[in-house]
């Protein structure tokens, strides 16, 4: 082989090296990938029902669940609801179940923006929503940690019983 | 040659990886008037970087791991992806939330948003569109008699893929039918004109420049069209009692106690009575029974039995009759069935006389970091203080001393504002608020009041049927709050000790009362009429006109509330 022809092989070879690793070094790094899309996988959740609001009643409708994998039922059940209450379904950011007592974490930014109306459907959505889940009696609103007084009109601060289908109490 | 082979596949692995994988894209927002933004597509996703989705009218707002879009009154949130350095909105998948899925243009990497028309409702002489993203353009329309036609913009053939419609070939027009009721003609232009036909026939074309939330009101007077009226359903069954099988009872309205604070008749409607009379308290100064499948008279040596009561009337009606009841003074009403009879309770309240030397607590709703309810241009916080503002300058010039939980913007909790009114011994409490609802539609007022309690809601419905007056809005009437929260009600309503009421003067999230509420018009008149409302709960003004004697065949405000 000539000497002249390596050559410039080998500056093609190095272009496109470069060119390589330009490309690695500007793809979407898993970092910057949010956790819900690394498992967009939608998977139906247990059969539960997902509250359908009109005007001042809820109820439960017959629309199934759906949600993401790995997202617990309890968060899933809560943004479900508020999306049905029309609030924005990131108001929940979490959802832990303690006993018979789920706890929301809600988005402080987030939870002073309705109308009483709108409020009262949020919370009986979320009452009617995670009453479907067995053993669930009581469920607790906080942001940043603490207890919420109040989301602008009713005093949300003590533990809220859940709603079974029906609208009756959860009893103890 | 060995290391021709090394070149060749480090090449080959650098086409794969960049044209394989990720390829520049446009984003065609055909629901916004065609206008276009470059991207990246990444399989079957097109990512816009954020920065330039404002280009197309989509507006982004960057949280932790998600990117909130919000279109018209509507906001979905998605996660976004991190290109060049820039984050990156999935766009199929945002439209797809929001109802209308996107097409990828075949051979081309082009994603294109249609609107997707979702429904076309006929009620009460009006129409309404509702499409799954904002309508960029106005409504052209035309019409004819009996039917109105409703221009929707939509650039391509979007309306022939919304679920309901169908296609029906044997029209000169490509056209759709929907429940039987709807026709749409789908034009060349680019554009959808959709035909409704309604029971109540039009002659004059309806103005071109609608936007497509509001409804297209149906005017009535109009020659028929010989065409036949596609069928709607009155939703509305009457009630088909048979007038002529009713039989005259002869009435009986006795006194049992005239009591300091209250008045007990016995009301007895024979014994043909089968269902539950109705008992509508419209007004402090007046109430009616509605009594169904029995009418009645009263003997014609009839004297009312109470100084408090100043006349009682039994009007034959189809269903019926109704017992009209004038009082001399505001007084609350219950009806309760005993044995065979029905007591009728009237109370008064314990607050009564002049405004002047009152103290009246006003609580302007929210403020500070607690907005209340947003929307568009309006923010509950500052609506309520404008209004609370000036209520506070009426109730001042009726003489009342008035004390405002605040009259900045700032944040006082529930508990504080219900101590402020506690600790000055206030007569009167009075919360301002604006309402909203999980979805758009609702409308109106409502003043609510903790109850059960029949002097509340006296004082809740003495001034629901004055801003009903007033407010060009629909009057959705004076409830408990135990109607929409049953554990406690409103807190500030619950810890107040005094008689009190917190009014939503309508709702944020419906186009016509937001534009209302924003006027000064309106506050002032809302304002104004929570004043006679107050007064007429004393006693200091009569009844309203429509209640006084001779003329209560109507609610004007629809502020009665049935027991």
């Amino acid at each position: 082989m000539k000497k002249t022809p390596s050559i410039v092989v080998m500056l093609v070879a190095a272009l496109g090296f470069g060119g390589l690793a330009y490309y690695v070094s500007s793809s979407p790094s898993a970092r910057n990938v949010a956790a819900e899309m690394r498992k967009p996988k939608e998977v139906i959740g247990g059969g539960f029902r997902i509250p359908s609001v009109d005007g001042e009643n809820v109820t439960l409708s017959d629309e199934k669940l759906t949600k993401m994998n790995g997202v617990s039922d309890e968060l899933a059940l809560a943004q479900a609801a508020a999306k049905a209450a029309g609030a924005n379904r990131s108001l929940v950011t979490g959802a832990k179940r303690e006993g018979a007592q789920v706890t929301l974490a809600l988005d402080s930014a987030r939870i002073f923006d309705m109308g009483s109306m709108q409020e009262s459907t949020l919370i009986k959505s979320w009452q009617l929503a995670l009453g479907q889940l067995p053993g669930v009696q009581t469920l607790r609103l906080e942001a940043d940690g603490k207890p919420i007084e109040s989301l602008g009109h009713f005093e949300v601060d003590q533990p809220i019983a859940v709603l079974r289908d029906g609208g009756k109490p959860a009893q103890p | 040659m060995k290391r021709i082979q090394l070149v060749l596949a480090l090449w080959m692995a650098l086409i794969t990886a960049g044209f394989g994988q990720i390829k520049p894209a446009e984003f065609l927002a055909a629901f916004q008037n065609g206008t276009s933004v470059r991207g990246y597509r990444l399989g079957d996703e097109c990512f816009v970087p954020i920065d330039r989705l404002a280009g197309v009218g989509i507006n982004a707002t960057l949280r932790a791991n998600v990117v909130d879009i919000k279109l018209g009154d509507r906001v979905v949130t998605v996660p976004y992806r991190t290109f060049a350095g820039s984050q990156s909105v999935p766009m199929k998948r945002t439209l797809e939330a929001f109802g209308a899925p996107p097409v990828w243009e075949k051979g081309r990497d082009r994603l294109v948003g249609y609107n997707q028309l979702v429904s076309v409702e006929v009620d009460s002489g009006q129409i309404r569109v509702v499409s799954a993203l904002p309508a960029a353009a106005p409504l052209p329309a035309a019409t004819g008699s009996a039917v109105v036609l409703v221009g929707f913009k939509n650039p391509d053939k979007t309306i022939k893929s919304a679920k309901g419609y169908v296609v029906d070939p044997g029209s000169p027009w490509p056209s759709l039918a929907f429940n039987g009721k709807l026709l749409a003609n789908r034009l060349p232009a680019n554009s959808a004109n959709i035909l409704v036909w309604s029971d109540q026939p039009v002659t004059e074309p309806t103005p071109p420049t609608i936007p497509t939330r509001e409804p297209v009101k149906v005017e009535p007077k109009i020659e028929p069209r010989n065409d036949p009226p596609v069928e709607i359903k009155n939703p509305v069954e009457p009630i088909d009692i048979g007038a002529e099988k009713l039989l005259a009872t002869a009435f009986k309205i006795t006194g049992d106690i005239e009591g300091p604070t209250s008045t007990l008749l016995s009301l007895d409607l024979g014994p043909r009575l089968t269902r539950q009379p109705n008992l509508r308290d419209l007004d402090p100064f007046y109430a009616e029974i509605e009594v169904t499948g029995v009418t009645g008279t009263l003997p014609e040596d009839f004297e009312v039995p109470s100084k408090r009561i100043k006349r009682i009337e039994v009007d034959p009606m189809e269903y019926g009759c109704v017992v009209r009841i004038w009082m001399n003074e505001p007084l609350a009403v219950e009806l309760w069935k005993s044995g065979e009879t029905f007591k009728l309770q009237f109370l008064r309240p314990g607050l009564s006389g002049k405004l002047a030397g009152k103290v009246v607590v006003i609580d302007a709703g929210h403020g500070g970091k607690d907005s209340g309810a947003k929307f568009s241009d309006a923010t509950e916080k500052i609506l309520t203080l404008n209004v609370a503002t000036r209520l506070a300058n009426e109730m001042s010039l009726a003489g009342a001393k008035v004390i405002m939980t605040r009259t900045t913007d700032e944040f006082i909790a529930l508990e504080k504002r219900a101590d402020i009114a506690n600790d000055a011994g206030a007569d009167l409490f009075i919360s301002v608020h604006i309402n909203s609802s999980a979805k758009v539609g609702m409308s109106g007022s409502i003043t609510f009041y903790h109850g059960p309690n029949t002097v509340k809601e006296l004082l809740a419905r003495s001034i629901q049927t004055e801003i009903a007056s007033v407010s060009q809005l629909p009057s959705l009437g004076a409830w408990s709050d135990k109607r929409i929260y049953p554990t406690k009600g409103f807190a500030v309503l619950r810890q107040t000790t005094m008689p009190g009421v917190l009014i939503e003067l309508g709702f944020i999230n419906h186009p016509k009362d937001r534009a209302r509420m924003l006027t000064a018009d309106f506050q002032t008149k809302v304002a104004k009429a929570i004043v006679r409302g107050v007064k007429r709960f004393l006693g200091e003004a009569s009844a309203s006109p429509a209640f006084t004697e001779g003329d209560s065949e109507s609610d004007p405000g629809g502020s009665g509330s049935s027991r």
